[in-house]
C-alpha cells in the first residue's frame, strides 16, 4: 500500500466537504485513515479540472496532484482503445466524453503506479478491470485500511 | 489430462523469423518469455470467447528460424478460430474484453525482449508469426527531446562541468544523471538525498527511448500535505460542491443524454 491510492473526483469531493450523502461518511472515514496511516493519496490532474471548473487559485493546491504526462498518456492508449470506451459507454449507459475522462484518470493512475483506485464510479470499475488496475469503493479499501488481517491479504479488488 | 483423440490434436504455433532467428544463435530468454505471454494470451482469448476449451499440451522446437509448436486439444476450426482472434488482438486489430491484459503483457514481452520485433501478417501454416527487422543503424535525425514532469528520488549530487544529479526515475531501467543549471542547485538539492521531488525534465533519447542525457529544468520537493490543511483549503476554494445534491450529475457521469431523454 506504500505506492499509495488515486481517488477519483467524487471520492475526493465527498471526502473533503461537508456533505451529508450516503457515500460521504466512508469517503471522509478512507482519507483520515489514509493520512493516519501513512499512505499516499494521489490526485489526478483531471480532477483537479474537474473539481476547480470557474475556481480561481488552484496553483496552490495543497494535493499530490499526478499530472497527465508522456507516460499517462501512453498507458492510457495503450490499455484503453476507443473500442473499450464505447463498449463501456454503451453498456453502461455513460456520456462518451467523460468516459474519456474516467480513462485520463486511470492513465495517471498507471503512470504514476498506485496500490488502488477508489472511485464510486462504475464506468471506472469497468475500465480499471481491463487495464490490469485494482479499484474498489471507499467501504471496500476503507475496511481494508482499518482491518490489518485482511490487508496483509490485499485489498478488494475488481478483476 | 490428454483425453482427445490423436486426430484432433491440432498444433498452436509461434514462429520467430528474420536475422539470428535460427535455434542454435536466438536470445533462449526473449523466445521464452514470449512464448510464456503468447500462451497466455491463447488461454485468455480461449477463455473469453464463445467454444470448446482450447488445451494446451507440451510442445516442440522446429528449425524453421525458430518455430515453436504447442501441441493443443480442441477441434480444428474452434483451434483456427482461436488462432485468427489471438493474432487479431495481439496486432491491436480487434478487442475481446478480458483480454487487454494478457494481450499487453505479450507486446510488452516483445518489446523487452528486442524492440525490433514485430508481429506479421498470418504466417502460411496459420500461426503467429514475430520478425526481427533488419536493425537500421541510428542517425541523429531519429534522436528525440522529451519534456515531462516526473516524480524521482535523488541518490547522488555532484560534479562540475555540468553540475548534475543522479535521479532514480520509476521509468527507467537504472539510475541517471541529469545536468541542473548551476552548483547552487546542486547544493540545494543535496538536502533532497534520498528523499522524492517532481521534477520538470528535458530528456535527449534514442530513436527506441533509451536514455541518452537530460536536464533538470525545475524541482518541487513532495510534500504531503496533513488532512487538516487539504479541507482548509477546499473550504476556501471549492465550498460551492457542498450545495450541490446530485455530485455525479454536476460532473457529467449520470446517464447519457439518449438514455435521459428515452
Amino acid at each position: 500500500m506504500t505506492r499509495g491510492l488515486l481517488l477519483d473526483t467524487g471520492i475526493w469531493i465527498r471526502a473533503l466537504g461537508q456533505r451529508h450523502d450516503e457515500p460521504a461518511d466512508a469517503c471522509r472515514r478512507l482519507l483520515d485513515a489514509a493520512s493516519a496511516g501513512g499512505i499516499p493519496v494521489h490526485m489526478a490532474a483531471p480532477t483537479l479540472a474537474e473539481m476547480g471548473r470557474g475556481a480561481g487559485g488552484l496553483t496552490a493546491a495543497p494535493f499530490d496532484v499526478v499530472p497527465f504526462t508522456r507516460r499517462a498518456a501512453e498507458c492510457c492508449a495503450a490499455t484503453m482503445p476507443e473500442t473499450l470506451l464505447r463498449d463501456v459507454r454503451r453498456y453502461m449507459g455513460l456520456r462518451e466524453h467523460y468516459i474519456k475522462y474516467d480513462a485520463l484518470i486511470v492513465g495517471c493512475a498507471l503512470a504514476r503506479g498506485v496500490h488502488a483506485v477508489v472511485t464510486l464510479d462504475v464506468g471506472m470499475h469497468a475500465l480499471c478491470a481491463e487495464a490490469g488496475m485494482r479499484c474498489c469503493d471507499p467501504r471496500q479499501m476503507l475496511d481494508a485500511l482499518v482491518a490489518p488481517t485482511r490487508a496483509r491479504q490485499g485489498a478488494p479488488v475488481a478483476e | 489430462m490428454n483425453d482427445a483423440h490423436p486426430d484432433q490434436r491440432r498444433p498452436l504455433t509461434i514462429e520467430f523469423d528474420g536475422p539470428e532467428a535460427d535455434p542454435d544463435v536466438i536470445d533462449p530468454r526473449s523466445v521464452f518469455d514470449v512464448a510464456a505471454r503468447f500462451v497466455d494470451l491463447v488461454q485468455r482469448v480461449a477463455e473469453k470467447t464463445k467454444g470448446e476449451p482450447v488445451r494446451l499440451r507440451g510442445f516442440e522446437v522446429r528449425d524453421k528460424c525458430t518455430q515453436i509448436v504447442f501441441n493443443c486439444d480442441a477441434p480444428p476450426e474452434r483451434l483456427a478460430f482461436v488462432s485468427e482472434r489471438v493474432l487479431a488482438v495481439a496486432r491491436g486489430e480487434a478487442r475481446i474484453p478480458g483480454t487487454a491484459r494478457a494481450a499487453g503483457a505479450f507486446a510488452r514481452a516483445l518489446r523487452e525482449a528486442d524492440p525490433r520485433l514485430r508481429i506479421a501478417q498470418r504466417g502460411r501454416s496459420g500461426d503467429l508469426r514475430v520478425i526481427r527487422e533488419p536493425l537500421k543503424a541510428p542517425t541523429p535525425a531519429h534522436r528525440f527531446h522529451e519534456v515531462d514532469e516526473v516524480r524521482a528520488s535523488v541518490i547522488k549530487v555532484g560534479g562540475r562541468n555540468p553540475p548534475r544529479v543522479q535521479l532514480d526515475m520509476p521509468d527507467e531501467p537504472r539510475l541517471r544523471w541529469l545536468a541542473v543549471s548551476s552548483e547552487d542547485v546542486v547544493r540545494e538539492m543535496a538536502a533532497l538525498l534520498y528523499r522524492q521531488i517532481d521534477a520538470d525534465v528535458r530528456i535527449h533519447r534514442e530513436a527506441d527511448g533509451r536514455f541518452i542525457s537530460g536536464r533538470v529544468l525545475a524541482y518541487r520537493p513532495v510534500r504531503r500535505a496533513s488532512v487538516g490543511e487539504m479541507r482548509a483549503w477546499y473550504r476556501e476554494h471549492l465550498a460551492h460542491w457542498d450545495d450541490v445534491d446530485d455530485v455525479e450529475g454536476a460532473l457529467g457521469r449520470g446517464p447519457s443524454e439518449e438514455d435521459e431523454g428515452a
